[in-house]
């Protein structure tokens, strides 16, 4: 019994590990497609991509300390929500942003707005994900949880950094990375999810399978959809 | 603590990721490698914390805040050395053909990295001790908690950045401000852990140290610029091939050449790093912005009239309402009000301090005669993009006069969603005339050139053509009609610093592809893919 209990621990620490990178990822594709959205329209990119981070990271912020002022206990469930309110953002982050300039509005503060609204709402989200990680990790008695969580939340962000502006922005543009983000946060909760011994009702499972679905049929249209969003603009 | 200390570690390395930035010519993809590596400092030290014990944090702090102190001035001073070796040393612009299959500048950027890494490893340990703080500061939830003080003071470190970049601060005194900040916590942690002799030593001397680059900043940074502009590679042909190369100076000979050089004006704006360079052999100034050359005397004439009166010889008719998008120099505005037909030219430059040189600087005066402030020019102080979309068949002749799309602000410019608006813009035998960073006349068929074609096309553009006078190079395209060949306006003469044979391509239909550059697909361009 120890022993299958040792595998299940290790299985659980290996899916913490993994989604701790994964959610670090789409968070960080989310910021950088938003931070490129509005500099695609106005450009100023110094000035885009900081104020954008700046709004992100004040969410992550807030939505850490909400987590510690809430005393909310981590589990499966709270998991899958975030995870799902994230993906389904991610979904649509880059067309609010364009869409706020339909019809040329033309005023660097309406799509400002707009990338504000959705920052703030994805960063919230995203601030809670690694306490509640870093949580889940030290139930399960992991030497060393906090700093292997958070060590690896930065190993994700890493990876971000890197592929999204160099190669998922070229190949798979704005809306295709976003989704790319979407994807990404659905597995993290299909790991976390799966590796849990405790019940999860199929409604779980259908929501996951939806948003999936959704962001597929998305990434399928891209092309279409990007082309919608940049004549809408100019 | 542990908002104002994440708030130092990302001031250090936006600094870094600036600085870098600035010397490669490249500022997003050395700033998106930069805060990767940062990032990766950060990920691996937390993970090696992970097999650490918390044993006396407080003096292992102490030695962290020291060796972060020292590692930003040692690098960043470092990294200015560097730059000059590589311009010493490495970079040859291309004269002795030197294929490495990869853009030499990726050495000078990798080096840097290594400081950028040791930079996220220390802060890396920073936020670790903070998270397994003896008692917790009593916090319920600590994790939580030190990690959104960590996140606000990330956004602290932001803010303080954009407010002084776009106040115009020096990368250096902002690190210096930085770097003060660290040593103060220094001193608060090394208070809780008793103060050694060591950790006092370890202070002095990097207070002195500080204070010595402070004090001999101002004339290192002059040295660092007059070597980048000054001490080049200069090469010639001749009918055997290269030769006459004069090799950059090494460090103790241009050290003391350095003396009698005249000194190099930077002026930092919010929109870009403007150097104004004075050419040894006539004394007139040149432009640089961000590192790349944009106009002076001695060119200016040979680069201007081929713009300005060669592309507007392939319209039907006369030009009388046109628009110059960049171009605050003022000098293609002079050239094109040489043109009696044209009542009126908009400049849209977004930089006010490029505008103030070209309008104050006697120099650049005397190349623009004026042109400013010419009742026929009205000049916006706006972005190129959102001046433009609101306009329909308004311009007879748009002039694309902005730097080469090697970053992102720029790759906007030369995307389809951009030539679509400036097609709209225009009337119905208007022309869109563009500078373009290589010979497409020579190279009609190369990775850029389908790239252009394929936008071009997507834009809606109906003909193409391509001028090169040899070292300037243009492409010109008509949103119906353009002649099939160019004829100088009336009384329009080309002065002697144009080449006489100018080389164009036939007027075409540009054609279509899936390379068109899209503001949808960010794509970053180099003066290496231009060769490759």
């Amino acid at each position: 019994m120890l022993q299958n209990g040792r595998e299940v621990t290790g299985t659980r620490q290996l899916a913490i590990g993994c989604a701790a990178i994964a959610v670090a990822f789409a968070t960080m594709t989310y910021e950088l497609t938003l931070a490129q959205s509005l500099t695609s329209i106005y450009g100023g990119t110094i000035t885009s991509y900081s104020m954008v981070i700046g709004v992100f990271v004040l969410s992550l912020g807030l939505g850490a300390a909400y987590w510690a002022w809430s005393g909310r206990l981590a589990s499966g469930r709270s998991f899958w929500t975030l995870e799902m309110g994230l993906a389904s953002l991610g979904i649509v982050a880059p067309a609010f942003v364009f869409r706020a300039e339909f019809g040329g509005a033309g005023s660097f503060a309406t799509g400002f707005a707009a990338t504000v609204v959705t920052a703030v709402a994805i960063g919230f989200m995203a601030g809670m994900e690694i306490p509640l990680l870093v949580q889940l990790a030290t139930k399960q008695g992991s030497r060393g949880a906090v700093a292997v969580v958070v060590g690896l939340d930065f190993v994700g962000t890493f990876v971000a950094s890197v592929f999204v502006p160099l190669w998922m922005f070229p190949e798979l543009g704005l809306v295709g990375s976003a989704l790319v983000g979407s994807f990404v946060n659905v597995g993290a909760a299909v790991l976390v999810l799966g590796s849990r011994r405790e019940f999860q009702p199929v409604w779980t499972w259908l929501g996951l399978g939806v948003v999936a679905t959704v962001a597929a049929y998305a990434f399928y249209r891209a092309g279409e959809i990007e082309a919608y969003l940049a004549k809408g603009v100019f | 603590m542990a908002m104002a200390l994440a708030a130092c570690s990302l001031l250090y390395e936006l600094v870094f990721a600036q600085v870098i930035s600035e010397l490669t010519g490249n500022a997003t993809i050395w700033e998106s490698v930069s805060m990767a590596v940062f990032l990766a400092g950060m990920g691996v030290r937390s993970l090696w914390f992970s097999r650490e014990g918390t044993i006396d944090l407080a003096r292992k702090l102490v030695r962290t805040e020291l060796a972060l102190v020292a590692c930003a001035l040692i690098s960043f001073l470092g990294v200015l050395a560097l730059e000059v070796l590589y311009r010493m040393y490495v970079y040859d612009a291309g004269a002795l053909d030197r294929d490495w299959g990869f853009p030499t500048s990726f050495i000078l950027g990798s080096f840097a990295q290594v400081a950028t890494f040791f930079m996220g490893w220390f802060s890396a340990f920073e936020l670790q001790a903070f998270l397994h703080w003896p008692n917790a500061f009593g916090l319920r939830n600590r994790e939580a908690s030190v990690l959104a003080a960590y996140h606000f003071g990330a956004l602290v470190g932001t803010l303080l950045f954009v407010l002084a970049h776009r106040s115009g601060v020096e990368p250096f005194h902002l690190l210096t401000a930085t770097v003060c900040a660290n040593l103060a916590f220094a001193v608060y942690f090394m208070v809780r852990a008793g103060v050694s002799v060591e950790f006092r030593r370890a202070t002095v001397l990097t207070l002195i140290f500080l204070a010595a680059s402070a004090a001999v900043f101002r004339p290192y940074q002059q040295l660092v610029l007059k070597n980048h502009y000054y001490n080049k590679f200069e090469w010639s042909f001749g009918s055997e091939g290269l030769h006459d190369v004069r090799h950059p100076l090494g460090p103790f000979e241009f050290a003391r050449w350095a003396k009698e050089l005249p000194e190099v004006v930077r002026v930092r704006t919010p929109f870009q790093v403007i150097d104004v360079v004075t050419q040894l052999e006539s004394g007139d100034p040149a432009m640089f912005i961000n590192g790349r050359f944009q106009v002076t005397a001695a060119s200016s004439a040979r680069y201007h009239e081929t713009f300005a009166h060669v592309s507007l010889g392939y319209r039907r008719f006369a030009a009388n309402r046109v628009l110059v998008l960049g171009g605050g120099d003022g000098v293609l505005a002079a050239e094109l009000l040489r043109h009696r037909s044209v009542e009126k030219v908009d400049v849209v430059e977004i930089d006010p301090a490029v505008l103030h040189l070209a309008r104050n600087d006697p120099g650049f005066r005397l190349l623009n005669g004026g042109a400013l402030d010419d009742p026929r020019v009205e000049v916006h102080v706006a972005d190129a993009m959102s001046f433009v979309r609101g306009k329909t068949g308004v311009y007879d002749a748009a002039f694309i006069d902005l730097t080469y799309p090697f970053d992102f602000d720029s790759a906007r410019f030369y995307s389809v969603e951009f030539f679509r608006v400036i097609h709209r813009s225009l009337a119905q035998d208007g022309i869109l005339v563009a500078g373009s960073p290589f010979d497409m006349v020579d190279s009609p068929t190369g990775v850029l050139a389908r790239m252009v074609d394929a936008t071009l096309a997507s834009s809606g553009f109906a003909k193409f053509t391509a001028i090169s006078n040899g070292n300037d190079h243009f492409v010109v395209v008509g949103k119906n009609e353009l002649k099939g060949g160019w004829e100088l306006g009336e009384g329009i003469e080309l002065s002697a610093q144009v080449p006489r044979r100018i080389r164009t391509t036939p007027v075409r239909s540009p054609l279509p592809g899936p390379d068109a550059l899209s503001i949808m697909r960010p794509r970053l361009l180099s003066a290496f893919d231009a060769f490759h």
